[in-house]
């Protein structure tokens, strides 16, 4: 069955590090439950993972033939414009003299570039790759359809008049505007959404939802004392440090939220419409998503790298889909998780039974499963244990794949 | 035919937007009319354009609200970075693309673009409301069934005012029969955390002035929360009522 929605859970330990400050220098905090949490925004997780060019990134993605030729303009601007009873050879004249427009492939463009240069070989040399979603392909056929009609030349003349009425219909602000539609963006687009205009119509929505990330307890932190030392000045036999502060440090395991809006990532890297997402090819968003769940168990949200080196791994990652509204477990941690012995066991006790009680409230219609590390025996709770992150992902890619 | 729906709105962060002054995104102490609007039309599965079903809609709401525990004010920092990898000025003033055929620059000298930019964000951290809504007239569509049907399997994820602030529990509550949205909200049981804390006993309620009689004495109070979905303006003025009612004796359900 095809699910709407993935839903992704961690719980990530990070000790004596400042992940995230404010404009105090404190580290963001959230009242949960009556206490007082540390907390990672929304934004800074977002960030990270976004930028992140390591191993295993988003960039790394081969793009398929289908996304990267024009197949994507033949199905959702050729096809429909003539289903709605244009000519098809004037419509598929002015789409390729626009997508050439576009892409950067135009006689005009291609005699800047060096012309010993193969077109392709650019393009394979390019690092960014272009990637567009519904509401460009959306702007490309209604700019095909007004001026498809006015064509009446056939065979090569058909080519040529089309290639001059786009250039004709594009002034200097209409070409800076394709050229802003295909401005380095890429994937990770796709996923996180693009800069917001003022024209709604235009906007590429993020697929995925961040939640802000918190402690499952309550925040532990210490003000970490200390003085810079100028070497020179002790040299020359004086005394006293060049600069005493104090900084603070936390130490948590973080619950980290996020929902994928699957329709939606589908449509932004094929340009289908939403409902048509099981028509459309979903290899990429599963390979994507693979990725990202590597990246969000495995990538940092952290700041001061040189003095806290916060380098972590989620110990646990729970992995559903559904076609339910989506929910953060947040409320497992309602009540501040208290250390007696081994906080990773009383957080995974306290979320197993929190899951176990809202399945029997509303019973569950979705696919669980979750890898995790250390006291794993006390989870207990309606999903698969999978062995390792890798089992997650390809899990992750499967329902992806479904249908 | 039950034409009164209940909405509980509980999550770790939520946004009641409000006007904004300069960089500050301030928030208000209850959920706006347009806020409810765009979460249902988000459940449906409307866009953008639809500017006509959105104002439609916004149009047939009536709610009142209950307020179980107030939470706290949480003010985010956040930072913008502007500055690109480049040092070619048009392509650090370019915002992005429109359909009206032109781009979107970023209005401001040379090197005020490339800065750092801050702002911030206000949210509403560990509280808790219930809001009972309903539509006028009942039997237009979409009826009170379809939003039903659409909060529990909405066509997008739903969230309380901006995309990070996703629900902990089920928005939609259940249905309900009663003379006035108030009197529903006063014969519902408090809202129970999993927890189990003892919240305070003192519940705030807001409804809209004129349309139904509740608790004295009550402050009156004026919000401009209707959006213009065409221009995506907030304007307008309505008047509501808030007062206190006392959670333990709200009576047990309406069975």
């Amino acid at each position: 069955m095809a699910f709407h929605f993935l839903q992704l859970h961690t719980l990530t330990p990070y000790a004596g590090a400042l992940l995230n400050r404010d404009d105090a220098g404190f580290a963001k905090s959230l009242r949960f439950g009556g206490t007082t949490r540390t907390r990672i925004s929304s934004q800074c997780l977002k960030r990270h993972w976004r930028t992140y060019n390591g191993p295993g990134g988003l960039h790394e993605i081969e793009l398929p033939e289908s996304i990267r030729s024009r197949r994507t303009f033949d199905e959702y601007v050729v096809k429909p414009l003539v289903e709605d009873g244009l000519e098809e050879a004037a419509v598929r004249a002015v789409t390729h003299a626009f997508m050439a427009e576009l892409l950067g492939e135009s006689p005009k463009a291609k005699g800047k570039k060096d012309k010993k240069d193969d077109a392709a070989e650019q393009a394979a040399h390019t690092s960014q790759v272009t990637v567009l979603g519904r509401p460009e392909v959306e702007y490309v056929k209604e700019q095909v359809r007004s001026l498809a009609p006015g064509l009446g030349s056939k065979g090569d003349a058909l080519e040529k008049q089309a290639a001059k009425v786009v250039q004709a219909s594009l002034d200097k602000e209409a070409k800076k505007n394709l050229s802003a539609m295909t401005m380095p963006a890429g994937l990770s687009a796709a996923l996180f959404g693009r800069m917001v205009t003022g024209d709604l119509l235009a906007r590429t929505d993020a697929a995925i939802h961040v939640a802000h990330a918190f402690t499952v307890h309550e925040q532990e932190q210490e003000d970490d004392y200390f003085a810079a030392i100028d070497d020179l000045v002790q040299e020359a036999g004086e005394l006293g440090s060049g600069h005493i502060n104090t900084t603070e440090l936390t130490s948590g395991l973080f619950y980290g939220y996020v929902v994928v809006d699957l329709p939606l990532l589908v449509s932004n890297l094929t340009g289908c419409e939403r409902s048509q997402w099981h028509e459309a090819d979903r290899g990429v968003a599963a390979d994507l998503l693979r990725r990202f769940l590597h990246i969000m168990a495995t990538v940092s949200p952290g700041a001061k790298l040189g003095s806290t080196a916060p380098y972590s791994c989620s110990h646990l990652v729970l992995a559903e889909a559904a076609n339910q509204q989506p929910r953060t477990l947040a409320n497992a941690f309602l009540r501040a998780v208290r250390a007696k012995e081994d906080i990773l066991e009383e957080t995974y006790r306290a979320l197993s039974a929190y899951v176990v009680a809202a399945d029997n409230m509303y019973p569950w219609q979705g696919a669980r499963c979750y890898a995790g590390m250390g006291p794993v025996d006390a989870i207990d709770m309606p999903a698969e244990r999978k062995g390792t992150i890798d089992d997650v992902k390809a899990w992750v890619g499967e329902r992806v794949l479904e249908s | 035919m039950a034409t009164i729906l209940l909405l509980q709105l509980d999550a770790p962060l939520m946004s009641f937007g409000g006007p904004m002054v300069d960089n500050r995104g301030v928030i208000q102490d209850l959920p706006g009319l347009s806020m409810f609007t765009g979460l249902l039309a988000n459940a449906l599965g409307w866009d953008h354009s639809q500017a006509g079903d959105l104002n439609r809609l916004q149009q047939r709401i009536r709610y009142a609200v209950r307020r179980d525990l107030p939470g706290s004010r949480l003010r985010d920092f956040q930072t913008v970075d502007f500055s690109q990898a480049t040092d070619d000025l048009r392509v650090a003033q370019l915002v992005g693309w429109t359909t009206r055929g032109r781009p979107e620059l970023r209005k401001g000298a040379n090197n005020t673009i490339r800065e750092k930019h801050i702002r911030y964000r206000d949210y509403l951290a560990d509280a808790l409301y219930l809001v009972a809504l309903r539509l006028v007239p009942a039997d237009e569509a979409p009826t009170v069934e379809d939003l039903e049907r659409a909060l529990v399997q909405p066509e997008r994820p739903l969230f309380l005012g901006r995309k990070s602030c996703i629900p902990s529990e089920r928005l939609f509550a259940g249905r309900a029969d009663a003379d006035s949205l108030l009197d529903c909200l006063l014969h519902h049981p408090p809202l129970q955390r999993p927890a189990g804390d003892q919240g305070p006993t003192e519940a705030t309620v807001w409804w809209e002035d004129g349309e139904e009689t509740g608790p004295s004495p009550s402050a009156i109070e004026a919000v401009s929360d209707e959006r213009d979905w065409q221009t995506q303006l907030h304007g307008g003025q309505r008047f509501l009522r808030r007062s206190t009612v006392n959670l333990g004796e709200v009576h047990n359900g309406t069975e």
